[in-house]
């Protein structure tokens, strides 16, 4: 039951994210007499039965914990069968998909199930998924992996190449969510597929090409508002930072001193040093040196550059 | 909800090219869009995404196959690059008065744009491009075409586009994150704190399609809790049920003592519907927690009052100025007939149990915050939120997420460092969004000139216990 709705205890079937460190989770399934093996040692699955999400668990080595899966921690954990969408550009597309409960929905292709996961948690329990994979072995995957999240009831599986084979659907679906390598290709066969009050379309393509194509296309097909977007998550790393106040004289008589500029407890970012020994000139120099300290939010200097442009596009009443 | 066609009391949005407003359908009532004074009786009865046209004092329906080209002719000819093009008053030979008699006489605006055209000096000497972008600012200024669209979170985000401040400079992709991140679905029990005017409370409920139960804490200041983008929804009843609010100083007297007995007794089920009323009364708050603390709270009146007004303003700052007051005199007729009709025992009655029903309400929004029900836990607002994080997160579940949005960074910064110490929080992730439009034309692809700078920060993690000692 575990991705449809949300639960306090471990049962047998679960699926659990190990939470082991900060990029360092991995999915489990909770069988019974099973143990896992984590760079903390080994794990008894019969040990988590019963306890509460989010419980650490004892170790030899170290404590981990047991998260509830959301499709945000799926979506880090995920076994990768093709390049992923990650959550900055899924947030954007079940947002600008208008999703919610009740919305159907049509994705292609399946590729992990990253998206799909979050849209399926969007639209369930009154309205569907139908994802489309030309790859058999992914499609067999995925499948699989929704039966095992309890997600089996809400989505279809289609192993199918809609660029040459198009979606097959007649005015069925409120959205359309095209991930493929030609999405103009398909996107006459989307205009069929969304109901006849409208709909929303978007493609994610990483080049820009792609997206001229796209565009030109949906033009041609009576799509309007249409937008192209970009978005990319800047991640922070907080750090105790400390800078050095440097002697702006020769250090004789009434100096800038940070304690002249903050005098006493009103600034406590500034610590000055301990004033020990005053006796050697050095010293007094040293003690005018006092250190400037703060929290700072540093941005992660190596960050995802691109992922791919996302297109989208409205069709009104046809 | 499911209704196609606009009816009455409906919150519709309108939708053109840099512009989203919304307003509310009501007969004898104008709105002014774009500078155009439209009275919306004839919109009442059409479908959810039809398009239309302003002219000559009316509203007209554009048919869907003319709904999309808007094509004007008139650029055959093209010039290679504007090394010729001088910047002179006598480059347009219709005047300022040419044009206005022009609308005067009920000239169609396409046909306005045609006469410019054909009295331009240097539209034939213009690039291709440039006689586009010529072309697109004169529709824009002598065409008025909207569509007549049903408010959803990513339209009515739009209406703010322009003054962000009033949703706490969110963007659309910070909200879209934040709806993430909570795991907000179907049946969800979420626990938010907002002062976005009810943006966040809106866009949670519409992600809960009707089942669960959403609650807001209402901090203890003197600011008027504004929640009107909640109407703009057309939110059915049954959504609305879902919706629970919580004085946030009550949470300490959950924390003290034991939730008494007949709060039990009184399930979940048990709970009447319908009482979406926003506003509460001292007296409930009290009788509900414990006597010897006093909750400073407004009294009934004037929070219905402050709402009221508030909404008025938003919805109706486009009416035009005598139709207000007619709007206005209307009100009053019915107060004072109701008045009348009522008699002052009747009215108490029903007074008592819209209290009983509100105590009741709080009730349940109490049991689930005491038993630890909550699913996800949200902060979107103007408020510093550590220490409102620090009160809310001893009622969360482990393992359930938590989004905390600031339009700052700082604030955060000090969130991050509380929830790293304690230990009580895992994934803690504190970021930001690069966001950029890109214009995608033949030729002419690239990011769009302007772009924002800031969507405010997000910081989101799992909840989690501390590592035994």
């Amino acid at each position: 039951m575990s991705f449809k709705e949300t639960k306090d205890k471990i049962e047998y079937g679960d699926t659990v994210i190990l939470h082991i460190g900060y990029n360092n989770m991995i999915p489990l399934i909770i069988k019974k007499g099973e143990t896992h093996q984590t760079k903390f040692g080994a794990v008894k699955h019969d040990a988590m039965v019963g306890m509460t999400y989010g419980t650490r668990v004892q170790c030899p080595k170290g404590w981990i914990c047991t998260l509830h899966p959301t499709p945000e921690l799926w979506t880090l954990c995920l076994p990768h069968r093709t390049q992923i969408l990650y959550s900055t550009d899924i947030s954007m597309i079940i947002y600008q998909l208008d999703l919610k409960p009740g919305s159907v929905v049509a994705e292609a292709g399946t590729g992990s199930g990253s998206l799909s996961h979050a849209m399926l948690r969007t639209v369930l329990p009154t309205g569907r998924l139908l994802t489309f994979e030309f790859h058999k072995e992914r499609s067999e995957k995925a499948l699989e992996e929704f039966t095992q999240h309890q997600l089996k009831e809400f989505v279809t599986v289609t192993h199918r190449d809609v660029c040459g084979e198009g979606f097959q659907l007649n005015n069925e679906v409120d959205a359309v969510f095209l991930d493929l390598p030609k999405p103009w290709e398909c996107i006459k066969s989307a205009k069929d597929a969304i109901k006849k009050e409208g709909g929303r379309l978007c493609t994610f393509s990483p080049c820009i090409e792609q997206v001229q194509r796209s565009c030109d296309e949906l033009v041609k097909n009576g799509f309007t508002d249409i937008t192209t977007v970009e978005c990319l998550a800047r991640n922070f790393n907080i750090q105790k930072a400390k800078l050095q106040n440097i002697n702006l004289d020769d250090g004789a008589g009434d100096t800038f001193s940070i304690e002249n500029e903050n005098s006493g407890e009103s600034n406590p970012k500034v610590m000055k040093m301990e004033n020990t020994n005053l006796d050697s000139k050095q010293d007094k120099k040293r003690d005018n040196n006092s250190i400037h300290c703060f929290s700072a939010a540093v941005p992660v200097i190596g960050m995802q550059g691109h992922t791919g442009f996302l297109t989208f596009a409205s069709i009104y009443s046809q | 909800m499911s209704n196609s066609v606009v009816s009455e009391g409906d919150y519709v949005v309108f939708k053109r090219d840099g512009a989203t407003r919304v307003f509310q359908m009501k007969k004898n009532r104008q709105v002014f869009f774009e500078k155009a004074k439209l009275s919306v009786d004839e919109l009442i009865g059409q479908p959810f995404g039809s398009t239309f046209e302003f002219e000559r004092g009316k509203i007209i329906k554009v048919e869907s196959s003319r709904a999309t080209e808007l094509q004007i002719g008139g650029a055959e000819v093209t010039g290679a690059d504007n090394r010729n093009l001088l910047d002179a008053d006598s480059n347009q030979k219709m005047s300022l008065d040419d044009i206005m008699k022009m609308k005067e006489d009920g000239v169609r605006g396409e046909k306005i744009i045609e006469v410019l055209i054909e009295n331009s000096e240097t539209f034939k000497t213009k690039t291709q491009f440039s006689q586009a972008k010529y072309l697109k600012k004169k529709k824009q200024k002598h065409i008025l075409r909207f569509k007549l669209l049903r408010p959803t979170t990513r339209l009515v985000v739009e209406i703010f586009s322009k003054e962000p401040n009033k949703i706490c400079n969110m963007r659309p992709d910070t909200l879209s994150q934040l709806l993430s991140y909570s795991n907000v679905r179907w049946g969800s029990h979420v626990g938010v704190v907002e002062t976005c005017q009810g943006l966040v409370l809106a866009a949670l409920l519409e992600r809960m399609g009707g089942q669960g139960k959403l609650i807001h804490f209402i901090p203890n200041t003197n600011d008027t809790m504004c929640r009107q983008v909640m109407d703009y929804f057309n939110f059915p009843k049954d959504h609305l049920s879902n919706f629970y609010y919580l004085p946030i100083t009550a949470l300490s007297n959950l924390q003290e003592t034991e939730v008494k007995r007949q709060t039990q007794e009184l399930g979940l089920d048990s709970l009447i519907p319908a009482t979406t009323d926003e506003d509460f009364s001292d007296s409930n708050v009290k009788q509900e927690c414990k006597p010897n603390q006093s909750l400073e709270l407004p009294a009934d009146e004037e929070v219905l009052e402050g709402e009221h007004q508030s909404l008025k303003e938003l919805t109706d700052t486009k009416l035009v100025g005598d139709e207000k007051k007619n709007g206005a005199d209307v009100e009053m007729l019915d107060s004072t007939v109701s008045q009348a009709l009522n008699t002052k025992r009747e009215m108490e009655a029903a007074r008592d149990i819209k209290r009983q029903q509100r105590a009741e309400r709080l009730k349940v929004a109490s049991m689930i915050i005491k038993e630890k029900k909550l699913d996800s836990l949200v902060i979107a607002c103007k408020y510093n939120p550590t220490p409102i994080l620090m009160k809310l997160l001893d009622f969360v579940p482990p393992s359930r997420p938590v989004v905390v949005y600031c339009q700052f960074i700082e604030p955060l910064v000090e969130c991050y460092s509380v929830i790293k110490e304690k230990q009580i929080g895992l994934q803690l992730k504190l970021s930001e969004t690069w966001f950029r439009e890109y214009q995608v034309l033949p030729q002419q692809t690239r990011p769009s000139i302007n772009m924002s700078g800031t969507g405010g920060y997000l910081l989101t993690f799992m909840t989690t216990q501390p590592c035994p000692p």
